[in-house]
């Protein structure tokens, strides 16, 4: 039970700093974070692991209209708040998990936990060193953008080989 | 085992293309930074993707108890590599009623050193139970893929009802010329006075009664009736009647066969087993505590099939009913076959006494005119069917399970003493 309210106030956390953060002048982030959260609370109460990654949208939208309206882009932010939500995401799916009746031993709940940081810690390198990076260059150029983004794609396109081969 | 995607990798597909393609055609990195985490999770999955390859060994640390007792199932997983594996026992319903005990267990398995986890079961009801399927998933690094199988455990656990100790023992018309407990009509030597006559020739010095002796002037001579051992068979009555618990009359039929079986087989008697129902089995004579656990396990493997063939007794060959064998036969009296197949045991010449199982049926005082009169003939139907018995020789006694069953041993050689039973002793 003490999961599911975990995930409840993190995902409350994470509308709240999204809300937060964003720009005074931008007033259509406030309902699309009340029904990232109201789809979170929802499926999260449900019980359905697939549906409670919906909220991830509004999120997704939150984030293309601040990023569209603010005149400086923060990265950093980004990603923060990416991790955070990452990490709402996965508590979700564990306390779902959890509410079917599973005894989970410390050891499995320490290498989950362990999974998780790793993906967090991956990430904000790989944001540190991208802002780094942007912070260095004269500009942030459709070139820049477009390399990160076709790496990105190339990744994807390697993965996706990778399940199909599997 | 079979692979299969997980939610989270669906998930992290999902948002981590949309995250991208949005970035792209808007030109705004931020949304891929937002979604980097789920691009992260992607990466590290693929890199570590590996399936474990998870085996599990099922055991049972022991495979006969009572009701009551716990069964513990002891699992061991071993993996080739690192993952969380979530064991979940599958039981027949029959045997575990409650969810508690079997709850999955989540755990991590580190390669190739073997992680036991242990499953307490209760076991609630008498019989043999298969213990059914063992749900095994496995979760692969980062829990993108994750491996299923169903691992099935052969072998049976068998759950004995609650031994009963009996303080009474249905002594046998006819016994067999073994030495034994029970007594015989014969007078010869044995431990249990019978009569006295007067001293002849050859006889002992130490049978001289010497009180009447004393009291006559002349010798007279103690005769004892002779231990004697007999076959003791259990027809257990297993034909399904429709309209009625069989699997509470049933439990009343294998709780007292049990018991009385202990009892026999505790004074050196030879037990047997005849089921008689919709199969027919049987289990031939013998003595010792072996023989106790071969017909227990026969009695627990009862199948109650509803058949609709006609059955007789003297299908069965001699070593199943020995002649001169006291049948002892446990049964609701509601298939008219198995009533005759008294009859017909009786009319072979052997002893048959009949412990009726019925559990208590409390009628409703609210219960509608026709039922009180259709409950009314039922019971005397019953009643002739009993007198019926009665008159053949057959003593009849009625156990519904609260009551102690020596008192129901009690009524049963009671009425056998006022019984006709034809062969010698």
């Amino acid at each position: 039970m003490w999961v599911t309210v975990l995930a409840a106030a993190m995902g409350m956390g994470a509308v709240a700093a999204m809300v937060a953060t964003a720009s005074e002048a931008m007033t259509a982030v406030v309902p699309l974070m009340a029904v990232a959260m109201l789809l979170h609370l929802t499926f999260l109460i449900l019980g359905s692991a697939r549906w409670v990654a919906s909220a991830s949208l509004p999120m997704v939208g939150g984030i293309v209209l601040e990023s569209g309206f603010a005149e400086e882009s923060s990265w950093m932010r980004s990603i923060t708040v990416g991790c955070w939500w990452y990490v709402t995401m996965e508590v979700s799916w564990e306390a779902i998990e959890r509410r079917r009746g599973a005894r989970n031993t410390a050891e499995a709940t320490a290498h989950r936990v362990q999974e998780v940081a790793t993906v967090v810690g991956v990430t904000l390198l790989i944001g540190v060193g991208a802002s780094a990076l942007a912070s260095i260059a004269p500009a942030r150029s459709v070139a820049l953008q477009a390399v990160v983004l076709g790496g990105l794609l190339t990744a994807f396109v390697a993965m996706i080989r990778q399940v199909t081969a599997n | 085992m079979r692979r299969s995607a997980t939610d989270r990798l669906i998930v992290s597909v999902l948002l981590s293309l949309a995250g991208a393609v949005i970035a792209v055609l808007v030109g705004m990195p931020e949304v891929a930074l937002f979604v980097a985490p789920w691009l992260v999770l992607c990466a590290l999955g693929i890199m570590h993707e590996r399936d474990p390859n998870v085996q599990v060994q099922i055991a049972v640390v022991q495979d006969r108890l009572m009701v009551g007792d716990v069964v513990e199932v002891q699992v061991t997983v071993t993996a080739e590599s690192n993952a969380v594996v979530a064991v979940a026992p599958q039981p027949s319903k029959s045997f575990v009623t409650s969810t508690e005990a079997i709850r999955p267990v989540v755990d991590l398995v580190s390669a190739r050193r073997p992680t036991d986890i242990t499953f307490e079961m209760p076991a609630q009801e008498w019989g043999t139970h298969d213990l059914g399927a063992m749900d095994v998933e496995s979760s692969h690094a980062y829990g993108l893929f994750r491996s299923r199988a169903v691992m099935r455990q052969r072998g049976a656990i068998r759950v004995h009802p609650t031994p009963r100790q009996l303080k009474e023992l249905i002594a046998p018309w006819l016994v067999r010329r073994v030495s034994g407990t029970h007594r015989s009509r014969e007078s010869a030597q044995g431990i249990e006075y019978a009569d006295i006559r007067q001293f002849a020739a050859g006889d002992s010095v130490r049978d001289i009664n010497w009180r009447a002796s004393a009291r006559t002037g002349d010798l007279w001579v103690s005769q004892r009736h002779l231990d004697r051992a007999t076959d003791v068979i259990l027809l257990v009555d297993s034909f399904v009647e429709s309209g009625h618990d069989v699997r509470q009359i049933f439990g009343l039929i294998v709780d007292a066969s049990i018991a009385i079986a202990e009892s026999h087989l505790a004074v050196t008697d030879r037990v047997g087993l005849v089921e008689f129902g919709g199969v027919v089995r049987w289990v031939s004579p013998a003595t010792g505590r072996v023989q106790l656990q071969r017909l227990t396990d026969a009695i627990l493997a009862t199948g109650l099939y509803a058949n609709a063939a006609d059955k007789e007794l003297p299908i069965l060959p001699a070593r199943a009913l020995p002649p001169r064998s006291f049948i002892i036969a446990f049964t609701p009296l509601l298939d008219d076959r198995f009533v005759e197949a008294i009859f017909t045991a009786r009319g072979r010449g052997h002893d048959v006494a009949v412990i009726e199982c019925v559990p208590t049926d409390d009628q409703s005082v609210d219960a509608p005119y026709a039922q009180s009169v259709a409950r009314s003939f039922w019971d005397a139907e019953r009643s002739m069917l009993r007198d019926r018995m009665a008159e053949q020789g057959v003593a009849v006694a009625g156990w519904d399970g609260d009551e102690n069953l020596d008192v129901v041993l009690g009524q049963l050689m009671r009425r056998r003493h006022g019984g006709r039973v034809r062969g010698r002793s």
